[in-house]
């Protein structure tokens, strides 16, 4: 009634894993997070169990959809309401623009701008093109180890990503604000391939004739960009203020792979070492 | 006795000369206003008329004063003020002594498409007999619509339809009289005749408030028709068409819930029923909302709920009938005081006969109510501009005249309302006590065990039942290819989600379960 916010979510179960308790999480998150996520049995060690079912949440897209489904229609409910959709994507192109900055660099900060196009073939399923492109601004650590401690250090500097990516929104919800006014969100899991360009300048590099070795000829490389296979995988959520517009918010992990040697000065030794890229992207999205 | 009559030729003397300054004056008076009312001055002309008005030279200067006079304050906005002395140029009628009838009577007409000079106004301002080849073209939708309300109210309807039927086409009041032959039609039976009427007036509706009204009142009229022919379907289809933020919105969810009932698709009705008893509508009045809901389950053989129903009616019925009682005793003979409690209520600054606000809300709904509200309103908000009016209009007595006026006015609103809605709540009062008695009876029966009694007496539509019409939540039908969004109730009434209710439950009467 008058309340000051309202939320209401069916399956919100990904948020209300991190935030049980939060005054967000509505008693149907919570009943659903308690029925297929956290089983009454499970008394103990409930945080490998949801682990689990976030596996099977992507292993298992049609059973737990067909879970979903069932539960979502509420059919134990004495009293429910059932209505045409407020916001339909199912066939509808969906053209988004946002900006993302990367949070798990420790010496550079790296913003991108990016352009996605998505096809909703129905209301869970969609496929997305993305392309992000952008720059990097060191940080005052980096500085101060080149200055205080002469440590050069070799930086990943993401230039741009192109990746596809199929999304799967299980879940969807509402909040009412104050003034009466509904807000309708989505959420989704995004899961994908693509490439991931790197810039090196090789900055850590030292010239010629200030290396240990005098006789060394080894030139500092010119800058030069890698390509990387890259996977990804996200979760965030679409805020749709009317029925064309949406604002959404993205975590991201972007996944690769990388030969030290490609962003190495001369002479260094090929290792294969991992990178997580992981981006929080904030944007718009129109429906076509 | 010579002195005596000396003395009374001076008086006559004296007398002439008075008249004849007086007269003199007037002549000046009209002249100059001409000239003001020439020169766009209106506030100037007024007051000049109306001393001409009031103190004429002849019959002739008396009533070009007065169409003057109720032409510069029409021309300044003062359209009640304006309304007094056109309306009594009508009522004069149309003789060749009253030349301004056919111009006074068209600017009636305009005055009550701005300002609604209000109903009873109306039809008492057509209670001269005229003859109808003489009203003017312009006048004619104004004048033939209100003399077939006049019918229509009186229960006349051949002769109302008559009137109706004159209104011309090009006229502001064209559909109106549309839709009240549709209500004529389908009193006599019509109802092919009458829908159409109807659609057509749902057709031609414009956008704007009045369109929208009428647009409204036509879905709400062809949905009645649709369930007074046993056709439910096209019937809930039609009310779907009420608009949420409508007035009607809630009869129509209450109206469809019979519709439902009757096509034996329980979980619907009890899902508008349930919309109906959420606590945003606390003060609503619909009563039979609870013995709809007790026969819906007694129709599924769920007698516990029935009992419930009937017990929660009972809780909040019974003290409403006291108070109803208690409320209607002390304004019987004082309609103005029984419209200053609706207003009050309307206000939210009443403290009084607080079980019966479900009543005093149904009353302050009511269109004799609202009426009455438009004239207070406009009268008030002259009343406030004529205060700020220049002196000359208090010294020529003009402003004393208009404030007279405007205040009678006023007062009749008031008390001529308070009547009606003190007849409307004798109504309510007599509806829930037969409701009351109702309870008694489904009690009664049930308790006897002649349920099946008792469902024979409703007339359930069994084939309606068999075809298994689809709905999803409230009035919405269910499309192929739509897709749809599901929402638990667990107790928290959400406003959006009001309209869309269903209830998911089975039949308890043995057999095979349905829902």
């Amino acid at each position: 009634m008058n309340k000051f916010t309202s939320f209401k979510s069916i399956m919100n179960f990904i948020f209300c894993i991190d935030t049980v308790k939060s005054h967000l999480c509505s008693r149907q998150s919570l009943w659903l997070v308690e029925k297929i996520c956290l089983p009454q049995r499970l008394t103990v060690n409930w945080e490998r169990w949801r682990l689990v079912c976030l596996i099977m949440l992507f292993l298992l897209p049609d059973f737990f959809s067909e879970k979903i489904a069932v539960g979502a229609r509420f059919d134990d409910y004495e009293i429910r309401v059932i209505r045409p959709r407020y916001f339909s994507k199912r066939k509808k192109f969906e053209l988004g623009l946002s900006g993302s900055v990367v949070t798990n660099q420790t010496f550079i900060y790296t913003y991108l701008g990016s352009l996605n196009v998505t096809y909703h073939f129905t209301e869970q399923f969609a496929l997305e093109l993305a392309g992000a492109y952008g720059f990097s601004i060191d940080k005052d650590d980096k500085r101060i180890l080149d200055d205080d401690f002469s440590i050069k250090t070799q930086i990943i500097r993401t230039q741009y990503l192109m990746e596809g990516s199929v999304l799967y929104t299980p879940i969807y919800g509402k909040y009412q604000l104050a003034s009466g006014r509904l807000i309708y969100f989505d959420t989704f899991f995004a899961l994908g391939a693509g490439i991931s360009g790197v810039d090196y300048n090789y900055e850590q590099c030292l010239p010629p004739e200030d290396q240990a070795n005098p006789d060394s000829t080894d030139e500092i490389p010119a800058p030069q960009v890698y390509q990387y296979p890259t996977i990804t995988f996200g979760v965030g959520q679409k805020y749709f203020i009317n029925k064309r517009d949406g604002i959404k918010w993205e975590v991201r992990d972007h996944y690769f792979t990388y030969d030290r040697q490609d962003g190495g000065c001369p002479g260094e030794p090929s290792e294969k070492n991992p990178q997580h890229n992981m981006t929080l992207q904030v944007g718009y999205s129109r429906f076509f | 006795m010579k002195n005596f009559m000396i003395k009374n030729c001076y008086i006559a003397v004296l007398c002439c000369l008075i008249i004849c300054l007086l007269m003199e004056e007037a002549r000046a008076n009209y002249k100059e206003a001409q000239t003001a009312f020439r020169g766009r001055d209106y506030t100037k002309s007024a007051p000049l008329f109306f001393q001409a008005y009031a103190y004429p030279k002849d019959k002739a200067m008396r009533i070009k004063s007065e169409w003057g006079l109720a032409q510069s304050l029409q021309k300044m906005g003062f359209m009640y003020s304006a309304s007094k002395f056109y309306s009594v140029i009508v009522r004069r009628g149309p003789k060749a002594s009253n030349p301004y009838f056919r111009k006074a009577l068209e600017e009636l007409g305009r005055i009550n498409n701005t300002a609604s000079l209000g109903q009873s106004h109306v039809v008492q301002l057509f209670k001269t007999q005229v003859d109808p080849a003489r009203i003017p073209g312009p006048a004619r939708g104004f004048y033939f619509y209100y003399k077939g309300i006049e019918f229509f109210r009186n229960k006349k309807y051949a002769k109302a339809q008559d009137y109706f039927q004159r209104v011309p086409p090009s006229s502001n009041y064209h559909l109106k009289a549309m839709f009240h032959k549709g209500v004529i039609a389908n009193l006599a039976g019509r109802h092919s005749r009458a829908i159409s009427y109807f659609e057509r007036v749902r057709t031609l509706s414009r956008e704007g408030a009045e369109g929208d009204w009428l647009r409204e009142q036509a879905n709400l009229n062809i949905a009645r028709v649709h369930y007074e022919t046993r056709r439910y379907r096209e019937a809930i289809r039609y009310y779907a068409e009420i608009n949420r933020e409508s007035e009607n919105w809630l009869d129509a969810i209450f109206e469809a819930a019979w519709a439902f009932f009757l096509m034996q698709n329980h979980n619907s009705t009890l899902g508008n029923i349930h919309t109906l008893q959420s606590p945003f509508f606390e003060n609503r009045f619909f009563p039979e909302s609870y013995i709809l809901q007790a026969i819906t389950f007694l129709r599924l053989c769920r007698y516990d709920e029935v009992k419930k129903s009937l017990v929660k009616f009972k809780d909040r019925y019974r003290p409403v009938l006291k108070d109803v009682k208690s409320f209607l005793a002390a304004t019987k003979n004082n309609p103005k005081l029984l419209f200053q409690t609706v207003y009050d209520y309307r206000a939210g600054s009443l403290n009084k006969y607080r079980s019966a606000w479900a009543i005093l809300d149904a009353l302050s709904r009511t269109d004799s109510y609202l009426e009455a509200g438009r004239t207070i309103r406009f009268a008030d908000s002259e009343l406030a501009r004529l205060s700020r009016a220049p002196r000359k209009w208090r010294a020529s007595g003009l402003l004393d005249e208009l404030e007279t006026f405007l205040r009678k006015k006023k007062i009749a609103s008031r008390s001529g309302v308070g009547k009606r809605l003190f007849d409307y709540g004798k109504t309510y009062y007599t509806y829930l006590n037969e409701l009351s008695d109702q309870t008694k009876l489904i009690n009664a029966e049930m308790l006897l065990g002649k349920v099946d009694a008792l469902r024979s007496k409703l007339k359930l539509d069994n084939e309606g039942a068999k075809k298994s019409y689809n709905f999803i939540g409230g009035m919405k039908p269910l499309n192929v290819g739509q897709d749809l969004e599901y929402w638990p109730f667990e107790g928290e009434y959400w406003e959006d989600e009001l309209g869309g209710y269903v209830y998911n439950i089975d039949d308890k009467c043995g057999g095979a379960k349905k829902k």
